[in-house]
């Protein structure tokens, strides 16, 4: 098939300032600027926060350039070992590991009790107790300031402003660069933005951390260009909106303008010298066609979030409103990236995917015969067909925040879907050979046994498709309906999380740092009534992991239907139906649907009783999974990809 | 519905007279139950008794119901134990029924399932997909056990012919 050709964007039409008169282009040059991003970020991927605001300072006239720092330490620890620090959100590990470097005498533990206290939670780092204790014991003593020694050798005579974007546990990496970077350049000034100083945590931070000399609160595309054309000319930085700095004993912030509307203003981000750095440093291989996956963004906020914000999520602080990019942008935004890092694979950060690209985006990709293999983070209720289209286009991944398979606790958690939406959607991304990533959840204020008892019963006839890569007890995060509105959800008790002590000085207000709280609630569930759940979930994965994976698939013909059944070694068999049968189990494949909608599409020749004798019979042989008045199939057609 | 309703006697003088509509084509609400109750099972004439006797498979796709499948019916339904708001669910659906049957005779049919023609073989017809057994029993000679070979991805279909 040829395909449609794509046009390539050079320059985009970024917030680009207006022609620089002299003065002003002489100004900036003299303002190097660096942007680092430190431990623990993900090593085999550039940061496109890094990225995109490389663009857009360059595009002010800075000289500028990015520090994937964190490649120098995974480096030092070996790739492996790295991976299983950043993979760990629970327990502040790694700001652990770098809270001496960044707090000097003012630390706590500085005796390693994390290590004793936290003993259980630690395990997944692997090996004996008495290994996985030492290994972290000498990176916290050896490794850590040894790497930030050589990292203090990079060339920074000449900078002038240091930036450092900060999410998850890179808080305390970065304090410990910036105050090294302060005591041997005093000069210097350093810029703090990103997730983990959104709203109070970036105010306290700024009042309590010393290096810390500006930070940006909120979204930096256009707060960071402005600042550092505030330093360079010599005006006040703190008129620029969206920015706190220390002004003696007070903290003086502005309120940040309305975030940006018009995505497609952003530059393409420049992941140059994270490839650069990452093959010299031999993180990445120097090779001609790279896999890696390249972070792109066609969408901020989050268009559900913004009508019905699910009560555990913390995303989205202050910028919920949903923004994306046009189709034709993202189009040339991908052929531009994959032509400059020889790499196909195209992760989007986007918090949840543009419905509209189902129409405008994923069809001129079909069409252009690319060979694109795309990550989304979507809504549940998807449809076969939209599916398909996705498949079609390159998706190849999705993250579908699916968190449960009982549609009362999805009520609970204000997910807008049902448990039947929840089970279709792993039905037909295993048919189009899209992975999914999805986890359960539970721990929601009004939830009963019950709900845990009737997921973990269906489960066992769920084998066939892909299990939850996790499960477990919600977190309390900042921002989210719970921690907002703790009296509707009674919350009783909410501190910051336990580990937040053994990183941080007393003089930090913990309350206003923390993103993770311990809680309490007044009607939570025991442990005990999750056990079947999570009992049913290790079988799932087991047999999900067998050398023959569980199927459960079907032929269809007019008025006739076979379904295989081979999810248990042993029970193996065939269901045929003739007439009705057949067609009621094939008019519930595509889609969750009702007794009465089955009778409709059957021409009304059954009755609607008939029709819900047949769910009872198909679920009560695990081939249906039934949700209410809804029932769905759950054998897939043998034949894929149709 | 009354306390009694759990009395084996009284569900059985219900049910009768509610299945006893249907041979009579009256047309019976909730509030038409006590005109019924004083009719005596309106429905049980006497001309209706010899063509109703025994079901037998449908002609065709109508299945032809008979006195003695209302009598039947009514019958297993007395000897259910039922609570008061599962009496009042089944009355409930029964009448609605008893309705749409009552409707046919009107000559306004509501569903195409229903037929009550004059001089019919049976009282009602029901239309079904040719012989229809019970949801039950084709469920239960569904299943084959054994397990099926893997097809190879890369097997072609044999064309006949060709070498």
């Amino acid at each position: 098939m040829s395909g449609t050709p794509l046009p390539l964007l050079r320059s985009p039409a970024v917030a680009v300032p207006q022609q620089l008169d002299h003065a002003a282009i002489e100004q900036r040059s003299a303002w190097p600027t660096v942007i680092v991003s430190m431990p623990f970020m993900d090593r085999n991927r550039p940061s496109i926060q890094l990225g995109l605001l490389k663009a857009i300072v360059a595009a002010h006239g800075f000289p500028v350039r990015t520090l994937h720092a964190n490649l120098d330490f995974a480096a030092r620890l070996g790739g492996d070992y790295y991976d299983t620090l950043c993979q760990h959100r629970g327990r502040m590990l790694g700001d652990w590991l770098f809270s001496l470097e960044a707090f000097g005498d003012a630390a706590p533990d500085r005796d390693d009790r994390l290590v004793e206290d936290f003993a259980d939670d630690l395990s997944y780092l692997g090996g004996s107790r008495l290994q996985w204790r030492d290994r972290l014991l000498r990176v916290r003593h050896e490794d850590v300031p040894a790497y930030l020694d050589a990292m203090l050798d990079t060339a920074w005579d000449d900078v002038r402003v240091v930036g450092f974007s900060s999410v998850f546990q890179q808080s305390a990496a970065s304090f410990a660069l910036a105050r090294r970077l302060k005591q041997r350049h005093p000069d210097i000034v350093t810029v703090f933005g990103g997730a983990n100083f959104e709203g109070e945590m970036g105010l306290e931070l700024v009042r309590s951390v010393d290096c810390v000399d500006v930070a940006v609160v909120g979204e930096g595309d256009l707060a960071f260009p402005q600042l550092l054309c505030a330093l360079a000319a010599g005006t006040d930085p703190g008129a620029v909106p969206g920015v706190a700095r220390r002004v003696g004993d007070q903290v003086l912030a502005t309120p940040p303008t309305s975030p940006l509307l018009r995505l497609d203003e952003l530059p393409v981000p420049d992941y140059d010298e994270y490839f650069a750095r990452a093959e010299r440093l031999g993180v990445l291989p120097q090779v001609g066609h790279r896999d890696n996956w390249i972070p792109f963004e066609s969408a901020r906020g989050c268009w559900w979030g913004a009508k019905h914000h699910c009560t555990f999520c913390g995303l989205n602080g202050s910028t919920m409103q949903f923004r994306s990019k046009s189709p034709q942008r993202v189009l040339t935004e991908l052929a531009e990236q994959a032509r400059r890092y020889r790499s196909f694979r195209f992760e989007a950060v986007d918090n949840i995917l543009d419905m509209g690209y189902l129409n405008e985006l994923f069809p001129p990709l079909i069409a252009s015969s690319t060979d694109y293999e795309m990550f989304y983070e979507v809504k549940a209720n998807l449809t076969r067909a939209q599916l398909r289209l996705m498949a079609q286009a390159g998706v190849i991944q999705i993250q579908p925040g699916l968190e449960s398979l009982s549609s009362p606790v999805l009520r609970l958690m204000r997910k807008g879907v049902r448990a039947a939406q929840n089970v279709n959607l792993p039905r037909w991304a295993k048919y189009y050979n899209i992975h999914v990533s999805w986890n359960i959840i539970w721990g929601f204020p009004g939830e009963t046994e019950q709900d845990y008892k009737e997921q973990a019963d269906v489960i066992p006839h769920l084998v066939h498709l892909r299990p939850p890569a996790g499960n477990g007890r919600i977190w309390m995060e900042r921002f989210s309906p719970l921690y907002n509105q703790p009296a509707e959800f009674g919350v009783r008790v909410c501190t910051p999380e336990r580990s937040y002590r053994y990183v941080y000085p007393a003089g930090v207000d913990l309350d206003k740092v923390a993103y993770f709280f311990d809680y309490e609630l007044a009607d939570a569930l025991p442990d005990a009534a999750y056990a079947s759940l999570t009992q049913a979930i290790k079988a799932w994965s087991t047999a999900w992991e067998a050398a023959k994976p569980p199927v459960l698939k079907y032929w269809s013909a007019p008025d006739y239907l076979q379904i295989y059944d081979g999810r248990y070694p042993g029970t193996e068999g065939t269901y045929t139906f003739e007439g009705t049968l057949a067609d009621i189990y094939v008019a519930c494949s595509d889609r969750p649907i009702t007794a009465s909608a089955v009778r409709d599409r059957l021409g009304r020749r059954v009755p609607v009783g008939i029709v819900q004798e047949a769910f009872d019979e198909f679920a009560q042989r695990g081939l249906m999974f039934l949700d209410g008045s809804l029932a769905l199939a759950l054998a897939l057609p043998a034949v894929t990809g149709r | 519905m009354s306390g009694k309703d759990g009395i084996p006697g009284s569900s059985r003088r219900k049910f009768g007279i509610i299945l006893g509509g249907l041979g009579a084509g009256a047309i019976l609400g909730a509030t038409g139950m006590a005109h019924a109750d004083d009719s005596k099972g309106s429905g049980s004439t006497a001309s209706t008794e010899t063509d109703a006797r025994g079901t037998r498979p449908g002609s065709g796709d109508v299945r032809q119901i008979g006195r003695s499948d209302i009598d039947g019916l009514a019958a297993k339904l007395d000897a259910v134990t039922l609570s008061d708001n599962e009496r009042a669910l089944l009355v409930g659906l029964l009448s609605l029924a008893v309705d749409t049957i009552g409707r046919s005779r009107t000559g306004s049919p509501v569903s195409p399932l229903v037929s009550t023609a004059s001089g019919a073989k049976g009282l009602i017809g029901v239309k079904t997909q040719g012989h229809l057994p019970s949801i039950r029993d084709q469920f239960s000679k569904a299943f084959t056990p054994g397990s099926i070979r893997d097809r190879a991805v890369d097997e072609p279909a044999k064309v006949v012919g060709v070498e």
